[in-house]
């Protein structure tokens, strides 16, 4: 089943052109990396995922619904590259609001944000304000609400950056979890050594044009991801 | 989005309004405000008893006028609450994840709206008791009727207040959207009197005209529903204006609807 579809997607910010024709299909249970050097369009194609930004040209939908409706967002879980919220919400708080919005119910919102804590490991953190926690465990918070509900296809925005090396092993330990369950992740990042081992499906985005796109092994043929990265954007 | 989901957003709105100085701000504004309001007008009333002897303007008389800033100051505090109620999730970026989770753009513009009319309510209440405490005496002169219906009546000129303050902000800050709506009422009541008094509103068009006319429809005439309590509360030669209640209605549904729709299509 197809979870994501681009198809001849663009987008511009004036004269500047962040996506350009870009076709892309990701099926359901895949680890999809999006990569490219800053600037490439990566965040903008995000963005529109989420219905942040509309594209100017072409078509993106989510689960075969147009990417930007409330119901195509519905099974979507996001982690930006910083996680913030209320810095006066609590973590528990933070989390429940997130669950309701996931449509859990009161009962179901209290033992899923409590499972949700953990599983991330901040059980003890439930009741410090957003405000008094490290960028690491804000990052854990988010992540924690990506546990939250019904979500098919997890969005991370750079989710290696700000975290120490414990948190990055047990955000990939997560990840690879979340994967074995049949999750759809989509990560976008420009730190190749961490994305490699865990991602089986990449695109590489440069200057708005999709240059690659496909599974890992088959592009790679051997090659380190680093060294394939150089030689086609280069 | 579920009913659960849209009354946290609502409790939201109000909860970041408490959390944040403005609140206390404006508590201590409106008592100071209409403390001084209230002084002021005591004081005018004692020296036109000590110049002329004879008591011209009666505490019945006085009452009106605090009701008049009353809810002047209420949509004050509701232009500025509408300003700053979407305004301050775009500065702190927290829109954007707002907006990923499965909220439509209209519910979170309409938790926004509520959650800033439920705070200026609060501080409309506190004005009305405050009222209730300084003419005690006047109110027993006015019928039971009108002074139930007063203060229900004054919550929607404030809601139509923030509506248009959201409507500002969708453009400009909290400083600039107060001066800009300010200037905006001004000219809107300018318009009003001059079209009113002219036989063909659309002979000779100007471009200030034009801006005249634009702000006459399209700017909520506050005071159009308070028609209805000078009536209840016999004011001599008071009527229903049912033609400014219907601008006033239109115009604020259109607002929303307008802001709803630009906001719709926003990137963030």
């Amino acid at each position: 089943m197809t979870i994501v579809q681009a198809q001849n997607l663009s987008h511009s910010y004036g004269k500047f052109q962040a996506l350009d024709g870009v076709n892309l299909e990701i099926a359901q249970g895949q680890c999809f990396a999006l990569l490219g050097p800053n600037g490439a369009g990566k965040t903008t194609f995000v963005k529109i995922m989420l219905g942040l930004q509309f594209p100017m040209s072409g078509s993106l939908s989510l689960f075969s619904k147009l990417a930007g409706t409330p119901s195509a967002r519905s099974h979507i879980g996001y982690l930006p590259e910083k996680f913030s919220f209320y810095p006066y919400y609590k973590v528990k708080d933070t989390l429940a609001f997130h669950a309701a919005v996931a449509g859990l119910s009161k009962q179901e919102s209290e033992v899923a944000v409590s499972e949700a804590l953990g599983r991330l490991k901040i059980a003890e953190l439930a009741q410090k304000k957003l405000s008094g926690l490290s960028k690491g465990q804000l990052q854990r918070v988010g992540l924690a609400s990506l546990l939250l509900g019904d979500k098919q296809l997890l969005i991370l925005d750079e989710p290696f950056s700000g975290l120490d090396p414990i948190g990055i092993k047990d955000l990939k330990d997560l990840l690879r979890e979340l994967k074995s369950l049949g999750k759809t992740l989509f990560i976008n990042s420009h730190i190749l050594s961490e994305v490699e081992p865990l991602c089986d499906h990449f695109g590489i985005l440069n200057k708005g044009k999709l240059l690659v796109a496909g599974e890992k092994n088959s592009l790679l043929k051997g090659k380190s991801l680093e060294d394939y990265f150089s030689e086609i954007v280069q | 989005m579920n009913v659960r989901a849209f009354r946290l957003l609502i409790w939201n709105t109000v909860q970041k309004e408490v959390r944040s100085k403005s609140f206390f701000m404006a508590v201590g504004l409106t008592l100071g405000m209409l403390g001084l309001g209230y002084a002021v007008m005591q004081a005018f009333r004692e020296q036109i008893q000590l110049e002329g002897g004879v008591e011209v303007v009666g505490s019945g008389q006085l009452i009106w006028v605090y009701y008049a800033l009353v809810n002047a100051w209420s949509i004050f505090l509701g232009l500025m609450f509408g300003l700053g109620c979407v305004r301050s999730d775009v500065t702190s970026q927290v829109i954007g994840q707002l907006l990923a989770l499965p909220i439509s753009r209209g519910s979170y513009l309409a938790a926004r709206v509520i959650g800033s009319w439920i705070l200026v309510s609060f501080y409309q209440v506190l004005s009305f008791a405050l009222m209730g405490i300084l003419f005690s005496e006047s109110l027993k002169e006015i019928s039971m009727t009108a002074l139930l219906v007063a203060p229900l009546i004054s919550f929607f000129p404030t809601l139509a207040a923030a509506v248009l303050g959201l409507f500002v902000s969708l453009w400009v800050g909290k400083t600039s959207g107060m001066i800009l709506t300010g200037v905006a009422s001004l000219g809107g009541s300018w318009a009003r009197s001059h079209f009113s008094s002219v036989e063909d509103p659309m002979a000779n068009l100007t471009l200030l005209k034009v801006v005249g006319l634009i702000l006459w429809i399209a700017i909520p005439r506050f005071a159009a529903p308070h028609s209805f309590v000078q009536v209840l509360a016999g004011v001599p030669e008071a009527t229903i204006a049912w033609a400014d209640i219907a601008q006033f209605g239109l115009s604020g549904i259109a607002l929303f609807a307008i802001t709803s729709f630009i906001f719709r299509r926003r990137g963030f």
